[in-house]
């Protein structure tokens, strides 16, 4: 029984994780119909650059994450100017391509800066875990999925609750509408782009902590990304979080009862599945001509 | 009347093409041991230098590094510069194996150095087979490679995966029955070096009373051990045995650490010797941990010594298994060919099977399908450093830690 | 008042107003009518800044504001309830009524008050206030439209097409709701597929054919033209709305 429980614990953290890292990319999608294949980079370089600033200083990599989250939002301004957005008014396929591109760019320049070998940060925390009975809460994931909740319930309270939020909204589903109420549409996309992209910033961190990295480390990571929104339903926050906790759970059930062959292939089995089953994805309605939800 | 005018001159160009490449041939046939000093020989080689094992790719390559600039000081081989070259494969088969068919139909180079893990060696070796290339590899153990007749194939460890568990299953041996673990966990990455091991040991132990109650196979990119080592846990085994390559040791362990679960006894292959092993896991967390071993620093063969000295001196850190694995290969390859005396790959092969060479791991002989004949090392970590603890003619320890302390601190 | 002055303006296959010169009454309201095709959805969008004419002027008030962009168009006093509404259906209508003040949002006090004065006259936006504006029905989507449309206090209100899908009671609302307006003052210039409802509830009327202004008069004037019988109530396709019960 405490095989259960552990593990089923141990899979909601991880699939905390996956929420984290998951929320800025569905949220872009769903709002913007784009699909930002530089986000697993985005999140390994806030993980370098969470790692690069504990290692110089000792200030604990998580307090970085936060500390960073502006610099990524910088970062998702800068790229959705220079690239994206040129891009997507041509075409809209060619956006993911060109962000596919801008990924395995950064992942040479990453190599270039910090080299490829393994990296991981070490605060003291990284190994120790908090007991609860004969169950073991390890430290980093809790703080990471702390950190998702946060994320997630602030990503949700900005677009319920305030004008930008309104204002994304109003554009995912009409762009000439939202500009006859003085929506600067352009300029709010971009916000939504960058703000997707300033999530990254405790992701990486938590990354950084919770596990090993490299360079390429990007690729595996959109990976998974893909497959909790695809699971979850392109451009929902709510799915998102389901999809994340489905993933994790399936991970560690498949590790502990099924084979831990089999752990590493199951993002892939249920992106299969789920498409032969519900495309749209758990929490995804049947999608808009005009836009989606969030 | 213009005809014989013509004829004339396309007759002398003809014979001045005939002679062009008459002279073109001639030049082309000289025989490879006239070839001129000033022309290097050039080794080729495909390593896993980017992607999952790349932290231990990068020692081995400064093993390979050294070596041809230690030879390249002293002259060369056969009067003629050394030079690499060295192609990265990412850990990817398909990739090896492409890498070896360019180098050797495409580039033609001289000779090879094998490339690192089972995993990728057993993959690349037919393809030197087939070329006839002579394939001295330096970290492919794992028997199935050795197990189809080649004949220029050889490795350059003391022994193969069959021999790796037997200083280790002799000393639980030693022990009377009441003090020997009672129940095992295996745990290793898909690698066929690393499921032979596991089998092996599952298998020799419950010879001897050792019971197994865990026995699981990771794929190689699994980043996330918390699951495993939980699971490890909930079957309370006395002795864990972890077939790592790189990487994933260290995640096994800090995993174990997250979920407070330390074996009484603990054992992992490969991950242990790489130098960054005890600031990974924290030097205190190393105490009693065993690995095996191809090499030592302090072992007493002629090269060694100076192995040790020299990497030092180039690479300001000292060497580590991997990097003597390399120079081993290296050392091999140079002395058969100085032997054999020309680049002829089936007279070193036939050389190397008939002969024995002395190298940082020891007087190395193989029999007819590449398999050496020594044996491996059985090390331990006591006090933050790996000793030798088995045999008793290599130890550098005389004692032998049957209990592994807790994890501490990192 | 608005003037258009020569304006050309197309979406890259051709022009579609080729050279419209219209002035638009102050605190009148104005109805365009025309075949499809003629170009009376354009003149709005031209105005309102969604599309930029190639050539020609418009000038409210004297102004000029054809190279605005949209919300500077707002900024300047013009609204636009475009066809088929505008509500963003996936959001509840007082977040909808709240976009409607979005120029004035950083002025809470102010939004505020506009709001509560608009619920007065407009009761839906209250009872419904948290439903999605997808889940209402046609007549009280085109009712919180108005609304929000004039939650900036507009001088001007562009309408496209009011009871494009309206049963006859919902027309009425429309009506009525168009003059409330009007009789605040403010200019309405609307584009109308419905040409006695139209003609009805205008002071003006515009007919335009081919990108083109034919004539323009007092609407009750056009009513009565024996011509405008024959050019339109014959020959108009069949809308969804019936002529009859206004």
């Amino acid at each position: 029984m405490t095989l259960l429980v552990q593990t089923v614990i141990l899979g909601l953290l991880v699939g905390g994780v996956y929420a984290l890292m998951s929320s800025g990319f569905s949220l872009v999608f769903g709002v913007m119909r784009i699909i930002n294949l530089a986000h697993g980079a985005m999140i390994v370089l806030a993980a370098f650059l969470s790692w690069w600033v504990w290692d110089r200083t000792g200030i604990d990599p998580l307090l970085v994450g936060v500390i960073i989250t502006p610099v990524m939002y910088v970062v998702g301004r800068v790229l959705y100017r220079l690239v994206i957005a040129r891009v997507h008014r041509i075409d809209h396929e060619l956006a993911m391509v060109a962000s596919f591109g801008v990924a395995i760019a950064a992942g040479g320049v990453m190599a270039l800066i910090w080299g490829t070998e393994v990296r991981s940060a070490t605060p003291s925390y990284f190994n120790t875990s908090f007991q609860l009975g004969s169950v073991v809460i390890p430290q980093a994931q809790l703080y990471a999925f702390a950190g998702a909740l946060a994320i997630l319930g602030a990503l949700y309270g900005l677009l319920r609750g305030t004008f930008l939020g309104r204002a994304i909204r109003a554009c995912s589903e009409n762009r000439d509408s939202a500009a006859l109420v003085g929506i600067e549409v352009e300029r709010t996309m971009a916000q939504m782009f960058a703000i997707g992209a300033a999530t990254t910033g405790f992701g990486g961190a938590a990354l950084s902590v919770i596990y090993q990295f490299v360079p390429d480390s990007h690729y595996v990571w959109i990976g998974r990304i893909l497959c909790v929104v695809i699971l979850g339903g392109l451009g929902s926050l709510l799915g998102a979080a389901l999809g994340a906790a489905i993933l994790g759970l399936g991970e560690a059930l498949t590790s502990s009862y099924v084979d831990t062959r089999w752990a590493t292939a199951v993002p892939y089995i249920l992106i299969i599945v789920i498409l032969l089953v519900r495309p749209q994805g758990l929490l995804g309605g049947k999608l808009r001509a005009d836009g989606a939800r969030a | 009347m213009r005809r014989p005018v013509n004829r004339l001159r396309t007759g002398s160009a003809l014979v001045a093409l005939l002679a062009l490449t008459t002279a073109c041939g001639l030049a082309a046939e000289k025989p490879a041991d006239q070839a001129t000093s000033t022309e290097p020989i050039v080794i080729g080689m495909s390593l896993p230098l980017s992607g999952p094992v790349a932290d231990r790719a990068k020692p081995g390559m400064e093993g390979y590094q050294y070596w041809v600039d230690e030879l390249n000081a002293a002259g060369g081989l056969l009067g003629r510069k050394v030079e690499l070259k060295v192609l990265d494969d990412s850990f990817d088969q398909q990739t090896a194996i492409s890498d070896y068919t360019r180098l050797i139909s495409q580039d033609k180079v001289d000779l090879l150095l094998g490339t690192f893990s089972s995993d990728l060696n057993i993959a690349v070796a037919p393809v030197a087979e087939r070329y006839k290339y002579v394939y001295v590899q330096p970290s492919g153990g794992a028997d199935e490679i050795f197990a189809r007749d080649f004949k220029y194939l050889f490795f350059a460890q003391p022994a193969t995966t069959q021999k790796l568990p037997d200083r280790f299953v002799d000393l639980i041996a030693g022990l009377p029955a009441d003090q020997r673990p009672k129940s095992l966990a295996l745990v290793q990455l898909d690698d066929p070096n690393t499921t032979q091991a596991a089998k092996l040991f599952g298998e020799r132990l419950g010879a001897l009373g050792v019971k197994t109650v865990y026995n699981k196979t990771y794929a190689p990119d699994t980043s996330n051990f918390d699951t495993i080592a939980n699971a490890i846990k909930q079957a309370k085994p006395d002795l864990v045995i972890n077939g790592s390559i790189a990487g994933d040791g260290i995640s096994l362990i800090r995993s174990f650490q997250k979920v407070s679960f330390s074996p009484k006894q603990f054992y992992q292959l490969n991950t242990p010797t790489d130098p960054s092993f005890a600031k990974s896991i924290g030097a205190s967390s190393t105490e009693g941990i065993f690995t095996y071993l191809a090499w030592s620093p302090e072992a007493k063969y002629p090269s060694n010594a100076g192995f040790v000295a020299g990497y030092t001196k180039q690479f300001k850190a000292a060497p580590s298994e991997d990097a003597a694995n390399s120079y081993t290969a290296g050392q091999v390859l140079a002395t058969a060919v100085k032997a054999v005396g020309k680049l002829d790959q089936t007279a070193i092969a036939d050389w190397l099977h008939k002969n024995t060479v002395e190298t940082v791991v020891g007087p190395l002989n193989w029999d007819a399908t590449g398999r050496p004949q020594g044996d491996m090392l059985l090390g331990q970590f006591q006090n933050g450093k790996l000793q030798i603890v088995s045999p008793k003619s290599a130890a550098t320890s005389a004692d032998v830690l049957f209990v592994k302390p807790g994890w501490s601190g990192s | 008042m608005i003037e258009f002055e020569n304006v050309r303006a197309g979406y890259g296959g051709g022009d579609v107003l080729q050279g419209v010169t219209l002035t638009v009454e102050r605190a009148a309201i104005t109805c365009v009518v025309g075949p499809n095709g003629a170009g009376k959805s354009t003149l709005l969008r031209v105005l309102s800044g969604l599309l930029r004419p190639s050539a020609g002027t418009i000038l409210l008030d004297g102004k000029p504001v054809h190279a605005l962009s949209p919300a500077e168009v707002l900024a300047a006093g013009v609204a636009q309830v475009p066809q088929q509404g505008g509500l963003f259906g996936n959001l509840t209508v007082r977040d909808n009524m709240l976009l409607g003040g979005y120029l004035i949002r950083s002025e809470r006090g102010r939004l505020k008050k506009r709001l509560d004065e608009l619920a007065e006259a407009f009761p839906v936006i209250t009872t419904r206030a948290h439903d999605k504006a997808a889940d209402l029905s046609g007549g009280q989507r085109r009712i919180v439209e108005f609304a929000r449309a004039l939650v900036t206090n507009p001088s001007v209100v562009l309408l496209d097409e009011p009871t494009l899908g309206l049963d006859p009671k919902t027309c009425e609302v429309v009506f009525e709701s168009t003059q409330t307006m009007n009789e605040l003052g403010v200019t309405v210039l609307m584009v109308e597929q419905n040409v006695r409802f139209g003609l009805k509830l205008a002071h003006h009327g515009v007919v335009m054919e081919r990108g083109q202004v034919l004539f323009a008069a007092p609407a009750d004037e056009l009513l009565a033209r024996p011509d405008m019988a024959a050019l339109f109530f014959g020959a108009a396709p069949e809308t969804s709305h019936p002529e009859g019960g206004l």
